[in-house]
């Protein structure tokens, strides 16, 4: 089965361009100062196929490393950017030339190479580096998931891509995860995690109803799952009156379930807002006490609970529930922070089965290798 | 303290002393002090029958009444003093009655009749205070209406202190460690009856004290802190806030955060409510980066763009509304300078008192002005909640 040839696309284009362009502003890691070597597209086409060889044996290790050193020596460790471009372009021809004799999946050890590099890379703080094969990995994991046309591949593509997502996930800048997780939802619609992490991207971006389409899509696929159950709740608090009934019964469920403490905190204090901006004092103070009671000492739910007291001109008791707030809160965040730093997780459990999940394209790359021996390589 | 014991002796004293004829003072009757004009009623009861009932005040006879309703009005003047009124009845027959009550002067560390309202007054001129004025020199309209002035302070009086250290991630190194020196200048430059509480907080309370003078217990709260977790600027206040209402005189928040609130379960609009029916000041000592803009741009997992700017102005709302303000720190070296100027605009503020002359207990806002008759601008609370 013969395919196109891989070529970026000008948007994949434009990415590695502008990666380049940021790369360059990053300060490199410590580490020695190897010196690019000189050498020419061939020889470089002809190494990074020596890489591919030792993969194809199976040992993604040594792998690995021979890919580092291979790398290392290309573009140095004095301002890569200054060559890194040419030497994308170069490995992309190689794989091209592989892809002319076999099967996409010779793609997935290939994949997970440039991924693991990229872990290799960030452990050792090269992060220009680092970007390079995490770019190189996830484009061609896309590539991978959209040409394959198959589903294995579009959830194999699917989860490198949420799985860079999750590693460069942070509260404070979700633009680079949120990327990524919208290319792995484009690979495979089913993977829960982009689909939640969209969701949560788009709430702390302040757009709820893209939030709620996301989260909704998590609950139509696990309908258990009581984190976005409770992000979505609060989505559409925020959203649309038209949402209130909905997202009542959402935090009722989960305010009795036995979700963690910190989800029924919310899930209380939620409940317990509605009432009190409808100006049912009595019904948020019941909502409060109850949850105080599920979750004694919880600083949050006193403090609401203190309020609403206070809005009944109950100043004694105010004074009393919040007396007994403990002052020693160190090691124990609010449900609130934990709310607003939740970060997905599952990025070693996701390696693991990714090293698993290559073999099955090591025939295929050990195949196009074979029909390349002898062959000249093409300038 | 002293208002409780008032009361129980003036209770005392307007019970019925004979069976035959009682007789006993309706008004004035509570502990709360008066001034002005003042509505003396009695009410007299008894087998015999009333022949007349004399009122006096302050030992000075102002009139008597020989039929019910025995009720007249007496100007006790504006001075801030103790007032004794006393009502003598006789019977046809010659039997006497009599009931006295006793009205305290106020101290402005009493604890006080809510309706009582108390204006911090800061009164500047050319970015200097102005520390020569008397009482006659200010009119305080309340709602619009010129109120009688019934206490004048001036000069270093007594205070109350909540500090509220923001301990949160943002803070870490030398932020948080000048932070926790500038508390340090504010707190030894408390006066020995000035009390203050330390409340160390992120999104949760890291540590707290009682209130209290003791310097050791107060700068032990401030050494050995770590910052750790988000921003709960909202939830402390109110639990400020709150806690100052159990202390009596003037009471003050001094709050120390570089961002806003992320975290807090409360709206800042419900602490801006706790804040209008407190008498506390707040200061804010808000810590940020030289041009950094005063206006949020910016969403978090709980806010929009918009519900952030809501939150930080409604926060600056409660700040200036309470007669406080806001001291923009743009350098860590600046702190310390910020923390004293607070203490200093503290010891140098005038104190009036007045008793709202159309207080009704409906909830109702009240707008306040101070104006006064010479130089200078004057700040101080914008109003207050009429319980």
């Amino acid at each position: 089965m013969k395919h196109e040839p891989i070529y970026l696309s000008s948007r994949s284009r434009r990415r590695a361009a502008a990666a380049v362009g940021i790369f360059a502003l990053m300060a490199i890691g410590p580490g020695g100062k190897v010196e690019a070597a000189s050498l020419k597209p061939p020889e470089i086409k002809a190494k990074y196929r020596e890489v591919l060889a030792t993969l194809a044996t199976g040992d993604l290790d040594r792998a690995v490393a021979d890919l580092i050193d291979f790398e290392t020596s290309v573009v140095g460790e004095e301002q890569p950017w200054l060559r890194i471009e040419s030497f994308w372009r170069i490995k992309l021809r190689a794989l091209r030339d592989l892809l002319k004799a076999d099967t996409l999946d010779l793609l997935r050890p290939v994949i997970v190479l440039h991924s693991e590099a990229y872990f290799t890379y960030s452990e050792e703080r090269r992060r220009f580096m680092a970007g390079h094969s995490r770019l190189m990995a996830s484009e061609l994991a896309e590539i991978y998931g959209f040409r394959a046309n198959s589903r294995d591949a579009k959830v194999f593509s699917g989860q490198v891509l949420t799985n860079f997502g999750v590693v460069l996930w942070s509260p404070t800048n979700i633009v680079q995860s949120s990327d990524l997780f919208l290319r792995a939802t484009g690979a495979d619609p089913g993977n829960t995690l982009a689909l939640l992490g969209l969701g949560t991207a788009y709430e702390h971006a302040g757009n709820y109803e893209r939030a709620i389409h996301y989260l909704s899509a998590v609950l139509k696929l696990e309908g258990k799952n009581q984190l976005a159950s409770l992000r979505l709740a609060l989505c559409q608090l925020r959203a649309s009156e038209d949402y209130l009934l909905e997202a009542t019964q959402s935090l009722e469920n989960l305010s009795q379930s036995d979700a963690p403490e910190w989800i029924r905190s919310i899930a209380y204090q939620e409940l317990a807002r509605i009432e009190i901006e409808s100006g049912d004092l009595d019904t948020a103070e019941a909502l409060l006490q109850m949850g105080l009671q599920s979750l004694p000492g919880d600083q949050q739910l006193s403090v609401q609970l203190g309020s609403v007291l206070d809005l009944e001109r109950r100043p004694k008791e105010t004074i009393q529930v919040l007396d007994a707030i403990p002052a020693d809160g160190w090691n124990r965040p609010s449900p609130r922070q934990i709310y607003s730093t939740w970060e997905p997780i599952g990025v070693e459990e996701t390696r693991a089965e990714l090293r698993i999940e290559m073999e099955s394209g090591l025939d295929a790359l050990r195949t196009a290798l074979g029909s390349l021996v002898g062959e000249e390589t093409p300038q | 303290m002293r208002a409780g014991l008032f009361i129980c002796w003036a209770l005392a004293l307007s019970q019925p002393i004979f069976a035959s004829l009682e007789v006993w003072i309706e008004k004035p009757r509570s502990a709360k002090m008066v001034s002005g004009v003042v509505e003396i009623v009695a009410r007299a009861a008894g087998d015999e029958e009333v022949a007349v009932v004399k009122f006096i005040v302050d030992g000075v006879e102002v009139g008597e009444i020989t039929r019910s309703p025995f009720a007249i009005k007496v100007d006790v003047g504006d001075e801030n003093k103790e007032h004794e009124f006393r009502v003598i009845a006789r019977s046809v027959v010659g039997t006497t009655a009599t009931s006295i009550v006793v009205t305290p002067a106020l101290a402005v560390d009493d604890s006080l009749e809510i309706e009582l309202q108390q204006l911090y007054v800061t009164v500047t001129e050319a970015d200097r205070r102005v520390l020569d004025l008397e009482s006659d020199d200010f009119r305080i309209f309340d709602d619009g209406v010129q109120q009688t002035i019934v206490t004048f302070e001036s000069g270093e009086v007594p205070l109350t202190a909540a500090v509220l250290l923001d301990c949160s991630l943002s803070m870490k190194g030398d932020r948080l460690a000048a932070a926790l020196h500038g508390a340090k200048v504010f707190l030894r430059g408390m006066n020995s009856l000035d009390r203050a509480m330390i409340m160390l907080f992120s999104d949760r309370l890291l540590r707290q004290t009682e209130f209290t003078e003791d310097q050791e217990t107060l700068s032990g709260a401030v050494t050995d802190v770590a910052a750790a977790g988000g921003t709960s600027i909202n939830d402390h206040l109110f639990m400020a806030l709150s806690r100052l209402e159990t202390e009596q005189g003037r009471r003050v928040v001094v709050l120390f955060s570089d961002g806003s609130d992320v975290q807090s379960v409360l709206p800042m609009a419900e602490v801006l409510q706790k804040s209008r029916r407190s008498q506390a000041l707040i200061y804010w000592i808000q810590l940020r980066e030289p041009g950094e803009s005063d206006v949020p741009s910016y969403t978090t997992p709980w806010r929009d763009v918009e519900a952030n700017r809501e939150e930080f102005r409604t926060l600056k709302e409660t700040v200036v509304e309470s007669g406080g303000r806001i001291e923009a720190a743009e350098s860590i070296d600046a702190l310390d300078e910020a923390f004293a100027g607070i203490l200093s605009e503290l010891r140098e503020q005038y104190v009036l008192g007045y008793y709202p002359s159309h207080a009704v207990g409906d909830g109702s806002w009240h707008d306040v002005k101070v104006r006064i008759q010479k130089r200078g601008s004057v700040r101080t609370r914008e109003g207050y909640i009429d319980y």
